[in-house]
């Protein structure tokens, strides 16, 4: 057996199983809440405010905003009756275009796992209800840690023996965040989108994107810093967990940078997509050019776990082979991840 | 070798037996089933029924997250390790108060530990989903020790005024120190997970609301418990766990497969099913006194049609 060289919880895939990931698809609701929307729910913000902390012009939500404007979402409860689209919808858009650029049918996928922090039930679970609306048979599994998912799907991933994943593994995460924002506070409203993206993974078939490092990690000890309730909304501690964000992906891409020799003129970063704001000053301290710094987060809003595939997902026909790209992700939990991959077709 | 080198398990301390459903009025006892586990207060229970399961949330004597910790607890203490020797913390639970963070990661927190943690779970087989991707992980790249826990709060989700779910339903959890670099009591052996039926119906947990559980509820889990073992071939003289609701299902459909009731029928009756945890409450309760040699057999199945399978051995 060929050796693996492991450096904490870094794994350095020089040997053993070798991911690839053979397509990434994207969905996202079409009703928009842009600045002036939240300028009118008079809640003390206005767009000067959002452009200059958070950076975000508009996001996506399943809520019709005729129900936001007449109850702020008080109640999480009625945002799930009366939402448009659900993160099963949504869900099933991603894993079809995924499978679609990946060139693979459902019936091909071995193995479902899922990343969803906004379920409509829980038993069956999101990852059923996709798994079933798809005509997937496999077993499916939900691996959840919200917005640092990408990481960690393909850090779980990552850990099993090549021999016991089967040829294609469909990875998702979806959520409809939207729906747990009380549009009575004047950043939570303007943070928030809802989107799903999905991507097929496979340990022996060679796809566009070869998975070069996985790490994953957290910090329970803080993770009362970013909650979401059941019956309630979304809070967080929303200066440490900035400073969290920040400091942590700054560390991410270092260390990526010290052992690959990045090179910012030719590869690529994607952040998590929570604010603009933020991933502008990470890309500055990082001497990242905006042209490779990939986002969409300033137009769809912070997806959770489904913001950074998602940017990939939205470049899928502008990677340039031997191109790499530095995923580095932070998020609830608290947990931090982050992804090496390179464009090798 | 991956073994287990400490297990625990939680039951709330409030108990609804026949006689306070029977005062409740709406759910009629099944035969066989006397008390079930609340993690709710009694008073609650009986002044509102759970009519609204939202206020239900803010009627917990211990929350699911108190059970894990109590688990969790009593297997680090049975592996003799330190807390802080745990690599990673891998959770469920199919009651959370919150959608974010996960189990996992509000142990952790609870264990005031920095510890690597997240969430793998699969409803009703979720002992199988977090047995097979342990089982299956690279030893390079497990940490000397993980904890594996799940824990549920049904009771939350129950409508005391009607239907039979409030007879079959307690809350309970469980927690495994794990380890493929150090030799534990148990060793597991073989884990699965596959579909063994299209989905049937029978049973609902939504985010909000109620649990809807159909009168047929628990003979469809039974067929496919046993769809699940049909596909098995080494089950004979093993003992038997497994997800079903009724008690007097278990000994006929072990005896079906060669093998005993290793507590299952007994844990039902005395504490109700608590769904996710259920398999590994009823493991860790009894997996000490197992003498060296004897083999179990999980079998654990879902309405969508998911069945998972562990098998184990007492070193």
């Amino acid at each position: 057996m060929r050796a693996l060289a492991v450096l904490s919880n870094w794994n350095v895939v020089e040997g053993g199983t070798v991911l690839h990931i053979l397509g990434i698809g994207f969905s996202h609701p079409t009703n928009v809440i842009d600045n002036p929307f939240i300028e009118q729910l008079n809640v003390g913000t206005n767009e000067a405010w959002i452009l200059d902390k958070i950076g975000i012009r508009e996001r996506r939500t399943s809520l019709p905003l005729s129900y936001i404007s007449e109850t702020r979402n008080q109640d999480a409860e009625q945002a799930l009756a009366h939402a448009e689209n659900t993160p099963h919808q949504l869900g099933v858009n991603a894993a079809t275009m995924a499978m679609q650029r990946a060139g693979i049918s459902p019936h091909q996928i071995g193995m479902v796992i899922c990343n969803c922090c906004t379920p409509k039930e829980i038993y069956p679970s999101e990852a059923q209800r996709l798994a079933d609306a798809l005509g997937i048979t496999a077993p499916v599994v939900d691996v959840f840690t919200a917005c640092p998912a990408f990481a960690l799907h393909c850090d779980y991933l990552d850990r099993f023996d090549e021999s016991a994943l089967p040829d294609y593994i469909l990875a998702l995460s979806t959520a409809t965040l939207t729906q747990h924002v009380n549009y009575n506070d004047r950043s939570d409203g303007a943070i928030w989108g809802d989107g799903a993206a999905a991507w097929v993974v496979a340990p022996r078939a060679r796809g566009r994107l070869k998975v070069l490092e996985t790490y994953f990690a957290s910090d329970p000890t803080r993770s009362q810093a970013v909650v979401v309730d059941t019956y309630g909304h979304f809070h967080q501690d929303g200066r440490a967990v900035r400073d969290f964000s920040v400091r942590q992906t700054v560390r991410l891409v270092k260390r990526l940078e010290e052992k690959f020799n990045l090179d910012w003129k030719r590869d690529i970063f994607i952040g998590h997509q929570a604010n603009a704001t933020m991933l502008e000053q990470i890309c500055n301290n990082r001497d990242i050019p905006p042209q490779n710094h990939w986002h969409n987060v300033s137009y769809i809003g912070n997806q959770a776990g489904a913001g950074a595939p998602a940017v990939l997902g939205m470049h899928w026909d502008m990677m340039k082979p031997g191109q790499r790209i530095a995923v580095a992700v932070v998020g609830a939990g608290l947990s931090w991840g982050s992804v090496l991959l390179e464009v090798v077709s | 070798m991956f073994s287990i080198l400490g297990a625990g398990f939680a039951y709330p301390e409030g108990e609804i037996s026949n006689e306070i459903l029977r005062t409740l009025g709406g759910v009629s006892p099944s035969g066989t089933i006397t008390t079930r586990r609340t993690a709710l207060k009694l008073d609650y229970l009986l002044t509102e029924r759970n009519a609204d399961p939202k206020r239900g949330s803010t009627a917990f004597v211990q929350t699911p997250t108190d059970l894990t910790l109590r688990a969790a607890l009593m297997a680090i203490e049975q592996a003799g390790i330190a807390r802080s020797q745990i690599g990673m913390i891998i959770g469920a639970t199919d009651t959370p108060l919150q959608v974010t963070p996960g189990e996992s990661q509000r142990l952790g927190d609870r264990l005031v530990e920095k510890i690597d943690a997240f969430d793998v779970s699969s409803g009703l087989t979720t002992l199988a989903s977090q047995m097979h991707a342990l089982l299956h992980w690279k030893v390079e790249r497990m940490p000397e020790y993980v904890l594996c826990v799940a824990a549920s709060a049904p009771t939350q989700r129950v409508d005391y005024r009607s239907g039979i779910a409030g007879s079959y339903l307690g809350d309970g959890a469980y927690a495994f120190v794990v380890s493929k670099r150090h030799q534990g009591f148990l060793r597991v052996v073989h884990a699965e997970q596959r579909r063994v039926s299209a989905a049937r119906e029978g049973f609902v947990l939504p985010l909000y609301g109620h649990i809807r559980m159909d009168q047929g509820a628990p003979q469809v889990i039974e067929e496919l418990i046993a769809n699940v073992l049909e596909r098995r071939a080494t089950t004979e003289n093993a003992l038997l766990i497994c997800n079903a609701f009724e008690p007097a299902s278990i000994a006929p459909l072990a005896l079906r497969f060669g093998m005993s009731d290793m507590g299952v029928a007994e844990d039902l009756a005395l504490f109700g099913h608590c769904l996710c945890a259920f398999p590994g409450a009823v493991l860790a309760k009894r997996a000490a006194q197992l003498n060296r040699g004897v083999r179990v057999c999980i079998a654990l199945a879902d309405y969508e049609g998911l069945g998972g399978i562990v098998e184990l051995e007492r070193c």
